[in-house]
């Protein structure tokens, strides 16, 4: 009797265990079902020694990971980004322009900021990317968090190490740390503020620092957030671009 | 002049708050330019350029843009940059007015540009944007796709004429001309395997010439185009005549990143007219005038050291010559607006090249200064 009791006890512990265990894969996946449509008005703040440099603007992605992005600051006002999976489409105004980009371009800095192209919109394709191993849990200002490190499965891409913090309740980022391939941290970014909207975690303020400069940070900042919407594709099309 | 001017600029900002959402920016350079002049003195010129922008917002459907630039030295010389507006429908889209639209590929040789002849040199190079001409004219866009679409234009090139008899003031007003001098044609645009392709038409009438010209834009390591065009005169289809008129930009881009905030842009591109002279011209007119040689190259380098500096050299190069324009520059933005620009440019070559030393202003240096600055009203 004894022993029939201490196996199903074993057994159940065994079960429970197995039901509160995640792996790396699945936080990646709850990580990007927070993934969608969304349509926002995002600010940069660029700090150097010097001071302060704002950028704005509005944002719309598709739930497939297509963006745009059209300026609304003073100094590069109506320039618009179409991001589609490996292209850039760039429209000047004043030149009535549209440059097309491939290649290397999508690894640039969005206005010379911290953040780059492939940062707006990495999260679609992080799980073919990169091979993400679960190291344990950790708080990060007082939310407890998964750390998971991911290390890139081919060289097309930017970071070729990162490190994440997941918070446990929203699967969403509250930290993360980018290395280059010689293993040297390139920026290290911590969200301060998620927001969940119509169910989706959100980080709705983030900070992007080179630790190499201390002066130095990016702050992105995103309000008028709409998540999950049907957003037409004719939105990113070059018609919409030079509008 | 002045005047009438300022008049019109104080009715133009009266008029502003009656239609609620307008964007104004103003953009003011002041340049300060030192050249070496042929007799061996050193010329010092200085001058302010004011932009003056005005445009609509909150209209999904339709826009509007108004630019005056205004260029103050010891005479103020007063241009209309663009004038526009555009609307949108549901299958094609309006524009009328002054207003620039880009043919073709190339930043700076562009065959494809039949327009504003993209195989022209430009008054300067070393200003950031070099293909920025603007004329008066009548678009209209059709989409066709995501990625396509066709699009007609016409240029009835209008000429202006004082209409005051005054010898004390001026008074211009456009006057008519000949339709057959005006211009018309179209460009169809669309992908294929990841290639952009573009072909189009533009007849000249002042030149009686049939202009056609096709483009391609794709990757293959790094970013490239080709364009080429040619011309048929309408009363001389002589094929001699076909050849030389023959033109063909290509290019090369790329742009790495080095570091976490510093970039490093590539560009490479050539202007060929595969008919024209490949050996030296003795006599050639001097920039910005373009020899008929058949080859010139434009290498340009561009370092941004962080988002607010960065280093330039860029060069015109005539190998039919052995001549060279060398600029090498850098650009400082240390607030928000507010840019300093360094340059200095020299000509490389004998004096009867096109790019001589011995011409005049074949050195200079230039310090430039630009604020940027606006407002939103009505919002």
């Amino acid at each position: 009797m004894l022993k029939k009791i201490f196996l199903i006890t074993m057994m159940t512990l065994l079960a429970l265990e197995g039901l509160s265990a995640i792996t790396a894969d699945e936080i990646i996946k709850r990580l990007e079902q927070n993934e969608g449509s969304m349509e926002a008005s995002c600010t940069i703040q660029i700090t150097d020694s010097l001071g302060t440099k704002t950028k704005s603007f509005n944002y719309t992605k598709s739930a497939k990971g297509d963006m745009m992005l059209e300026f609304t600051n003073i100094e590069e006002k109506g320039q618009k980004i179409l991001r589609l999976e490996d292209e850039i489409y760039l429209y000047f105004p004043d030149a009535e322009e549209i440059i097309h980009l491939q290649g290397e371009s999508l690894k640039d800095s969005v206005m010379g900021s911290d953040f780059s192209y492939e940062d707006l919109t990495k999260e679609n394709k992080f799980e073919n990317k990169y091979r993400a191993v679960l190291e344990g849990e950790e708080d990060i200002d007082g939310f407890p968090c998964y750390k998971v490190v991911a290390t890139a499965k081919s060289r097309d891409v930017v970071y070729p190490k990162q490190i994440l913090w997941v918070d446990k309740k929203l699967f969403a980022y509250r930290k993360a740390e980018m290395f280059a391939g010689s293993g040297k941290m390139l920026k290290e970014m911590f969200v301060r503020e998620i927001k969940v909207v119509s169910g989706k975690s959100v980080p709705t303020y983030m900070e992007m620092r080179d630790p190499l400069k201390k002066n130095n940070k990016t702050v992105f900042i995103i309000k008028n957030l709409k998540v999950d919407m049907d957003i037409p594709d004719s939105v990113f099309s070059l018609e919409e671009l030079s509008w | 002049m002045v005047k009438k001017w300022l008049v019109w600029a104080i009715l133009v900002l009266l008029a502003l708050p009656l239609h609620g959402e307008i964007l104004t920016l103003i953009k003011l350079s002041d340049s300060l330019l030192f050249t070496h002049e042929l007799n061996d003195t050193v010329g010092v010129m200085n001058y302010v350029d004011s932009v003056l922008n005005f445009k609509s917002a909150g209209n999904r459907n339709v826009k509007a843009e108004l630019e005056l630039e205004a260029t103050v030295s010891d005479q103020l010389l007063l241009n209309i940059t663009k004038a526009y507006f555009k609307a949108r429908f549901p299958v094609f889209r309006l524009t009328m007015g002054k207003t620039r639209v880009s043919w073709g590929e190339g930043f700076l040789f562009n065959a494809g540009d039949l327009i504003f002849d993209g195989l022209s040199f430009p008054s300067a190079i070393s200003t950031g944007d070099l293909r920025i001409e603007t004329d008066y004219m009548a678009v209209l866009y059709f989409p066709l796709g995501r990625f396509s679409y066709f699009e007609t234009v016409y240029l009835p090139k209008p000429v202006m004429v004082d209409m005051d008899p005054s010898p004390s003031s001026e008074f211009y007003m456009p006057a008519s001309v000949d339709i057959g001098s005006t211009e018309a044609g179209g460009r169809f645009q669309f992908d294929i395997a990841r290639t952009k392709l573009e072909f189009g038409y533009l007849y000249k009438g002042a030149l009686r010439s049939h202009n056609a010209f096709v483009s391609l834009q794709g990757n293959l390591l790094v970013d490239w185009n080709l364009s080429a065009s040619c011309a048929i005169n309408q009363d001389n289809a002589d094929p001699e005549l076909i050849k030389q008129s023959l033109g063909v930009s290509f290019g090369l881009f790329s742009q790495f990143g080095l570091g976490s905030d510093s970039s490093l842009t590539l560009r490479l591109e050539s202007a060929i007219k595969p008919f024209q002279r490949w050996e030296e011209d003795p006599s050639p007119p001097a920039f910005p005038a373009m020899p008929s040689y058949a080859l010139y190259l434009f290498p340009d380098i561009t370092f941004a050291i962080d988002s607010s500096l960065s280093l330039q050299l860029r060069s015109l190069i005539s190998p039919c010559d052995a001549s060279a324009m060398i600029f090498g520059g850098a650009g400082w933005n240390p607030y928000q607006g507010l840019t300093f620009n360094f340059y200095a440019g020299a000509m490389a070559g004998d004096s009867n090249d096109i790019f001589g030393w011995g011409r005049e202003k074949d050195f200079f240096i230039m310090l430039e200064t630009q604020f940027l600055f606006g407002t939103e009203l009505g919002e």
